[in-house]
């Protein structure tokens, strides 16, 4: 592998991030608002997990974190959920956390358990 | 008190006598109903649960709906079986949905009761009061799909509702399960097979009768409330692509079991996506009576296994599936569809089964002993195989797997009992044990052993709201308030769906009000809540069941996972202990799991505090 790059096992496939890029996936009605399974989205340094979602908005034309926060900024547990490197995001904390180049962002609906 | 029939009918299928017993209303207000009625009958019918052998006519099958079945109520037309279970020794619980609960109440019965064994095959017809046990000869070794047509044919009109075994049930394969309307299944703990032992192949009931509820206006503007929750967010997962949406998350958090719980993802997991079967298998989305939400997608089955149709939940997806090392959503929908007629429970299939794969794989099953077949992971061919075989308990194979895995790996030994996934004798469902930790102590606690529908601790995990690759002693009382709301709401019973949309357990109270005029706040229905779990581990405890009994299988301690996202992740036993010390704590009971004295006596179960009760 090149330096300063980073590789991704997704779905049989190796994606290769250049530097300062970070690679979002949908799954489930993430795949239809964005119709695609996923994006990479240029985020040069670290920024927060928020900024990342704003910059998923202006790139979709829709309000990503509406998914997430409801309009008094309450978490949308039951709805949805981000998933950054293999670990649930915490929706109650969610301005806390921070995305770095090459990390993984899952935006997915959240589990559907218990009949 | 409204909502409630007001009577229960029992049935001696030794004599072929009826009778009727009457629900007073103190039942009613300490019991609610479901759950908390089967819990304190069962206890009640079975003073020495430990003497009776389940299969046998002393066992007693115990059939009750709630206050809400019937009424306009959301999601509440749902009915629950009690035994001594098959399967696993203990309390056996079952639930299911459809149309069977709201017909049972229309005809005037909150529940049924079946003691003794029929001489010969037989079916119970309820048309309102008009009670009778008819013949069921001509039934027996038929599918449940053909046993409620037939029935439907014979009695003359497609109204009435059946509930049914198959030819597992009848052969008393210890994972049988009760069926109705195709679909719907009393799915755990082999309730099937009490019936089989019983002779009892089905119940048909239609009711015409209306079912009174105390306050109609309020009761109506409130459920308009719940319906409109219904269509937000909360419950849109299960309307779009129903709980398979799960397998992608669950794969992405690395808590879906494949290959017999050896991993915690799939490689195959977009194959088999809820997004995948939306796309190419949903053939039809069906709802339960009064629901809103409809999440029942039904596959129907291609290429070679067309014709084959099913409804595919993620729990039988991900067992008969990435479990089995199967990625192929024709194979599962068949695979699937097997179980529901043939009549055996689809998760403890999909469990016994990988465990079978995984014993021959390791070389301590042989060719021989799975009847010449091929039984690596991934072969499609020979999970349908041993599938027919364990539902019709034929061969070697057939006769092992309907052991389920608890006895099955207890008969070859030689190892396997360290990767036999159960906890109590019920094979643990699709979430990963080392993955998911919180979620693993509320399976291990269960009253029904690994049951991932008592407590719902999952959420806790996946939501990120702990680390859920370790545990400390505050998750008991996570479990501990997950389950006091599980069983109200599976006494209730509403489907836990809906659960999402209650704002408060106050919400559960006022709608309990509305339906029986009884009153009752949060507090009080909570403390029911206590009291029916409690009940249930009394009875479990004068099983045998104590602390021993309330651990993971040792894989969940000893192997740890593979995969990328959770590597190396495993359970330590000193972090399970102290969370296992958290949760007695938060329910009063001794450290040895047995509930003490003073508890039972606060929660006014004054004869259990007798018999089972310890000073703390
Ligand atoms: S959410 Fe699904 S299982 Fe629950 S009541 Fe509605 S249709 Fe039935």
């Amino acid at each position: 592998m090149l330096s300063g790059e980073k590789s991704l096992l997704t779905h049989h496939r190796v994606v290769l991030l250049e530097l300062g890029e970070v690679q979002v996936e949908f799954i489930g009605r993430f795949r239809e608002l964005f119709k695609s399974k996923n994006t990479i989205i240029e985020v040069g340094s670290e920024i927060s997990l928020l900024s990342l979602l704003k910059k998923l908005s202006e790139k979709a034309g829709f309000d990503v974190v509406s998914h997430f926060l409801g309009s008094s900024g309450e978490p949308m547990e039951e709805y949805s959920l981000i998933i950054l490197n293999g670990k649930a995001v915490n929706l109650r904390r969610l301005s806390e956390y921070v995305v770095k180049p090459g990390d993984r962002v899952v935006l997915s609906p959240s589990v559907a358990g218990g009949g | 008190m409204k909502g409630y029939a007001g009577k229960y009918l029992t049935v001696d299928l030794t004599r072929g006598k009826t009778s009727i017993g009457r629900v007073e209303e103190s039942m009613a207000i300490n019991y609610i109903g479901g759950y908390g009625f089967g819990a304190r009958t069962l206890y009640d019918m079975l003073p020495n649960p430990a003497q009776i052998d389940p299969l046998s006519p002393e066992n007693v099958l115990i059939w009750w709906t709630g206050p809400l079945a019937g009424t306009i109520s959301t999601a509440g037309n749902k009915y629950s079986v009690f035994a001594k279970s098959p399967l696993t020794g203990i309390f056996g619980f079952g639930i299911s949905s459809g149309l069977f609960a709201s017909e049972l109440k229309s005809a005037g019965w909150d529940g049924i009761f079946f003691t003794g064994r029929s001489e010969k095959p037989s079916y119970l017809m309820i048309d309102d009061d008009n009670v009778e046990l008819r013949d069921a000869s001509h039934l027996w070794g038929r599918t449940t799909w053909e046993t409620e047509e037939m029935i439907k044919e014979e009695l003359g009109d497609e109204s009435f509702t059946v509930a049914s075994i198959g030819p597992a049930g009848e052969k008393m394969v210890r994972l049988a399960n009760i069926t109705n309307e195709r679909n719907r299944q009393v799915g755990r703990c082999g309730l099937g097979a009490v019936m089989g032992s019983k002779n009892l192949k089905a119940v048909a009931v239609r009711g015409t009768k209306d079912v009174e509820v105390f306050d109609i206006e309020g009761l109506v503007r409130f459920i308009a409330d719940l319906n409109e929750r219904c269509q937000g967010p909360a419950t849109e997962k299960y309307r779009i692509y129903g709980t398979p949406a799960n397998i992608l998350v669950h794969n992405k958090l690395g808590c879906l079991p494949s290959y017999n719980f050896q991993r915690g993802t799939f490689e195959y997991a977009e194959e088999v996506s809820g997004e995948m079967m939306l796309k190419t298998h949903v053939k039809k989305i069906i709802a339960c009576a009064g629901c809103p939400i409809a999440c029942d997608h039904v596959n129907q089955a291609r290429e070679a296994y067309e014709g084959a149709t099913s409804s595919v939940d993620y729990e039988s997806l991900a067992l008969l599936g990435p479990n089995c090392g199967i990625g192929n959503l024709d194979i599962i929908t068949k695979a699937v569809e097997i179980c529901d007629t043939l009549g055996v429970d689809t998760i403890s299939a999909g469990n016994v089964i990988g465990w079978a794969m995984e014993c021959y794989e390791k070389g301590i099953l042989s060719k021989d002993e799975t009847d010449g077949i091929d039984l690596r992971f991934g072969n499609g061919e020979a999970l349908l195989e041993a599938l027919k075989r364990l539902c019709l308990k034929e061969g070697k194979l057939g006769s092992l797997l309907a052991e389920g895995v608890r006895r099955a790996s207890q008969i070859v030994g030689r190892g396997s009992e360290k990767f036999a996934m159960h906890c109590k004798g019920l094979e643990w469902a699709a979430y990963e044990l080392r993955s998911l930790q919180t979620s693993t102590l509320g399976f291990a606690v269960s009253n029904r052993g690994a049951d991932y529908l008592r407590s719902g601790s999952y959420q806790v995990d996946v939501k990120g709201q702990v680390d859920r690759l370790r545990l400390d002693r505050s998750r008991g009382k996570i479990v501990y308030d997950g389950e006091n709301i599980y069983a109200i709401i599976d006494s209730l019973i509403i489907c836990k769906f809906t659960r999402g949309i209650f704002k408060s357990v106050d919400e559960f109270a006022k709608l309990y009000t509305l339906v029986t005029g009884l009153s009752m706040t949060g507090d009080q229905i909570i403390k029911a809540g206590e009291r029916i779990h409690n009940l249930a581990r009394c009875f479990n405890v004068k099983c045998g069941i104590s602390r021993k009994d309330d651990y993971p299988p040792p894989r969940a301690f000893e192997d740890p996972l593979p995969d990328d996202v959770v590597k190396g992740a495993v359970i330590k036993r000193e972090e399970y202990d102290e969370a296992l010390d958290g949760y007695y704590e938060c329910r009063g009971w001794s450290r040895d799991g047995i509930p003490t004295k003073r508890k039972l006596l606060e929660l006014g179960l004054n004869k259990e505090a007798e018999e089972v009760g310890v000073e703390a």
